[in-house]
């Protein structure tokens, strides 16, 4: 690794803590500013004396500035508080039991959705517009038009609750990711699909390809080396942003499903107000959308030449 | 066990509710209830399939503990079961003996004594004495513990208040231990008649355990879980389930018939799928869809039972120092101008009865008939009243916003047929906004009231209406102040004779609420749950006012439903 893209390396990372730090300092000042805190329960409102007594407990009672320089000089001690949705445990506990869980049903997901659209686009370009092609188009529209949760409800009407075949969620058997594999991964299985019939039909066309075959050359040849090789360099582009998305999980299927993973703590950390959970989503996100651009800049260079200044990536 | 030789029947229940709720103690009352009484059917199951499996809704700031007195917002599921309150509630709500074998009242009705049954074990062989109702009432006091339910002793218990704002040391807190070990006594700062219906939420922690581990928390973990209630604590995971099985050195009254209780822990999707699964033994209904799909499913509405659980009101409310809403006329035309019964049949039935008044029929002192005709639906009196308040046809009525608490679809549904009704009623617009609860709640409790118009809900915490009316009282929930009100429900809350004057200062107070127009009452809840067909026991019978399912509050040891309840042979159909 030379000088010159290390320096590049260390700017982008420094640019990203920069970026991250600003980041914080405004979520941490404007979630103190959303009317209602924790602690505001539905029944009778506290007196001032003991709602005082609470936020003390919390560290609550201080100015709002003084609440971010306590939290800044903890995260740098690794200590992102305790989350008051889930207060036996620390924010690094609760993060480290349930982003796992997450990145598991993403990773599956993933991996079968790509596998599959891939191939399915494959199929439907090369026998385009036969009946598999049809097909193929009629489920891809499926899977791009029907939310998640949706296909999560009819997965679960039919297989749970009238075949009786599949639990309805949980976690911790085989058969409880089959539901929710598919009611995630349906939409970027179809997104791939549709995605790889149309640049594989594109590259099928084009002159070298016709000239590949032109020369005899035999049909499996032309198809892995000469057409799914180009065909499916696109699909970085739409892989690449997929990962953090995949990677902080679903809202919809985490909660429609029981699987006790880290998406449906970016919705509830907002609504219940909790202030620790709320930055420690937000560094979260920053971290992986920061981290996946700069490997992603990284990448590019190193596939493509162009990329470089200077015979370096940039 | 040794208990006062008693029967579990009509009569006594309503005396139960006569002496603890309605405040006519006595000053004295309670006897305790024989657990043999309630035997399982021939058809029970076998012991090992004595399992009932529920869900919990983890969603929110919850999971933390497993003890009231630990929190009452931030506790996880099956949580009160490893201790017994004073005193619990007949499925007729009535309130009989809990730990408290009976109680004693001084003359002046400021000291009460509750005696503690004395054969009454702690899972590691001590004594459960009234040491142990002391330590817990005084640390709920404690600032530094900064409980989330102080307010339900506020000006209750003597020194209560005070300790929590640190201006007393926690040992002046008015709850001591009496002449024996088993007497705990609590001085009142007034005569508080309806102290043994309070007592419902009187779970003790463990004395030891509590000094030892310096808060309640030492039962969420299965290690140091300390128990004296009918199950012990097996499995605690607050992101997957919480296992409690049969306290086998349990000594109490609640000997239970459901061997194990899993409670998975859910967060989003739908309890009723889960239900029909054969998941879950048991789900509350709550939605109009789901509600439609029962009616439409014989079976299901076999499984179906339908009761008031904390006896809701559904209302809408004003904040009269802002105008134009100090205008009485106006309010009283937006309030005649609700067609009750066409809301709950469009939306709700048959999970809600008509509400014209506060207090839901069957709580204390409820008087919704005679209340009636202040608040139904007049749609030609509507008219008039809003033109003498100086809308003519709705003409000049000012833009106006009804907030809705929550994201709730039903409570959506009732806005909207609301200002349906004002609009074809009034000619008059109300847009609905929703904001979450924290939002909601902080702006109805700023000083002042930052909502002028919305839509709440409250339900009891005990069974008199002092704690409903005190919803109303000047400095609590709303901005409403009414000195007359404010006499009646203070002055009659302490009355310790005289029940009948008692009661009519309450009916009283109510009539000045429901004249004031200060709430517009759209319905009483009725909470509908199914039960699976294998789930049996007295407890699932209708009660006295016809009412089906575990009453409030629910399946714990509050009630008596822990022996009331068993799993027959039919599971094996469905498991």
């Amino acid at each position: 690794m030379s000088g010159a893209f290390t320096r590049y390396l260390a700017g982008r990372v420094f640019g990203l803590l920069m970026v991250i730090l600003a980041l914080s300092a405004v979520v941490f000042f404007l979630m103190h500013q959303v009317p209602g805190g924790p602690f505001t329960f539905e029944k009778q409102p506290l007196p001032p004396e003991q709602m005082a007594n609470i936020n003390r407990k919390y560290g609550l009672d201080q100015p709002v500035y003084v609440q971010y320089f306590k939290w800044l000089w903890a995260i740098l001690h690794f200590d992102f508080g305790i989350p008051f949705q889930s207060p036996s445990e620390t924010v690094v506990s609760l993060v480290q039991r349930a982003w796992p869980v997450t990145i598991i049903v993403g990773v599956i997901t993933i991996t079968i959705s790509y596998t599959l659209g891939i191939l399915f686009g494959i199929t439907a370009a090369v026998w385009q517009n036969s009946w598999i092609d049809r097909v193929v188009t009629f489920v891809a529209t499926l899977g791009l038009t029907l939310p998640s949760f949706i296909i999560g409800f009819l997965l679960v009407y039919f297989l749970s609750v009238k075949l009786r075949w599949l639990p309805t969620g949980g976690w911790g058997k085989p058969q409880q990711l089959i539901m929710p594999v598919i009611a995630y991964g349906l939409g970027p299985m179809a997104i791939v699909a549709r995605y790889t019939r149309a640049s594989m039909l594109e590259v099928l066309r084009s002159e070298y390809v016709r000239l590949a075959r032109a020369r005899g050359l035999p049909w499996h040849r032309v198809m892995f080396r000469y057409t799914l090789r180009n065909a499916l360099v696109p699909l970085i582009t739409v892989l690449g942003p997929s990962i953090p998305d995949v990677l902080t999980g679903s809202i919809f299927i985490e909660g429609m499903f029981s699987i006790p993973g880290l998406g449906r703590f970016f919705t509830s950390s907002a609504q219940f107000r909790d202030y620790p959970m709320i930055m420690a989503m937000m560094l979260l996100v920053a971290l992986l959308w920061g981290a996946t651009y700069i490997i992603s800049d990284v990448l590019y260079g190193l596939a493509d030449p162009r990329m470089r200044v200077g015979g370096e990536v940039r | 066990m040794a208990m006062r030789d008693s029967r579990f029947d009509r009569r006594q229940a309503i005396r139960g509710l006569a002496a603890g709720a309605a405040g006519l103690a006595g000053l004295s009352g309670g006897r305790a209830f024989a657990s043999s009484r309630f035997q399982v059917g021939s058809d029970a199951a076998p012991a090992d399939q004595q399992v009932m499996i529920t869900s919990w809704d983890g969603e929110g700031l919850k999971g933390e503990c497993m003890d009231l007195y630990e929190g009452v917002y931030n506790r996880a599921g099956l949580s009160d079961l490893f201790s017994e309150p004073l005193t619990r509630m007949t499925k007729d709500f009535g309130v009989i003996p809990g730990t408290a074998l009976g109680w004693d009242c001084s003359a002046d009705g400021k000291v009460w004594t509750f005696h503690i049954d004395p054969n009454l074990k702690w899972n590691d062989g001590t004594a459960v004495t009234a040491a142990d109702y002391v330590e817990t009432f005084r640390y709920s006091a404690d600032p530094k513990h900064a409980w989330d339910f102080t307010w339900y002793w506020n000006g209750i218990i003597k020194n209560y208040t005070e300790a929590t704002k640190g201006t007393v040391t926690l040992d002046q807190v008015g709850v001591r231990v009496g002449s024996v070990p088993t007497d705990f006594e609590v001085e009142t700062v007034d005569p508080v008649p309806y102290l043994p219906a309070m007592m419902l939420y009187s779970w003790p922690l463990n004395k030891v355990a509590l000094n030892k581990y310096g808060s309640g928390k030492y039962n969420i973990n299965v290690s140091t879980s300390v128990t004296s209630g009918p199950y012990y604590l097996a499995e605690w995971q607050p992101d997957r389930r919480f296992v409690v099985k049969a306290n086998p050195k349990y000594t109490g009254a609640l000997k239970p018939n459901i061997t194990t209780q899993i409670s998975n822990v859910v967060r989003g999707g739908s309890n009723f799928l889960r239900y029909q699964a054969n998941e879950v033994d048991s789900t509350e209904v709550t939605s109009p869809a789901e509600i439609a799909l029962v009616n439409a499913d014989p079976e299901l509405s076999r499984q179906f039972a339908t009761n008031p659980q904390d006896f809701r009101t559904y209302y809408m409310f004003f904040d009269i120092n802002t105008k134009p809403w100090d205008n009485l006329k106006l309010r009283q035309a937006l309030a005649k101008a609700v067609d009750r019964e066409g809301i709950i049949d469009a939306v709700l039935r048959p999970l809600a009865i008509p509400a014209y008044s506060w207090l839901a029929p069957g709580f204390p002192d409820a008087n919704q008939e005679a209340l009636k005709p202040i608040q139904a639906f007049d749609p030609a009196g509507a008219k008039r009243l809003l033109a003498e308040a100086g809308y003519p046809d709705g003409r000049g009525f000012p833009k106006t916003t009804l907030y809705i608490r929550g994201s709730a679809q039903v409570d959506k549904d009732v806005c909207q047929a609301l200002t349906a009704g004002f609009k074809q009623v009034l000619n008059i617009d109300l847009t609905l906004e929703n904001l979450d609860q924290p939002s909601f709640m902080a702006k109805l409790n700023a000083k002042p009231t930052q909502i002028a118009v919305g839509w709440l809900s409250y339900g009891m915490d005990y069974f008199d209406a002092t704690n409903m009316l005190g919803v109303w009282l000047s400095g609590g929930r709303h901005s409403w102040k009414n000195d007359e009100f404010d006499r009646l429900v203070k002055q009659g809350g302490v009355m310790t004779t005289e029940p009948a004057k008692r009661s009519e200062m309450m009916m009283q107070a109510e009539k000045i609420l429901v004249e004031d127009c200060v709430g517009i009452f759209v319905y009483h809840k009725l909470a509908g749950f199914l039960y699976k067909p294998y789930l049996k026991g007295e407890i699932l019978t209708p009660n006295s006012f016809g009412y089906t399912g575990l009453q409030w509050p629910g399946f714990g040891t509050a009630t008596l439903a822990i022996p009331q309840l068993y799993i027959s042979n039919d599971v094996s159909k469905f498991r």
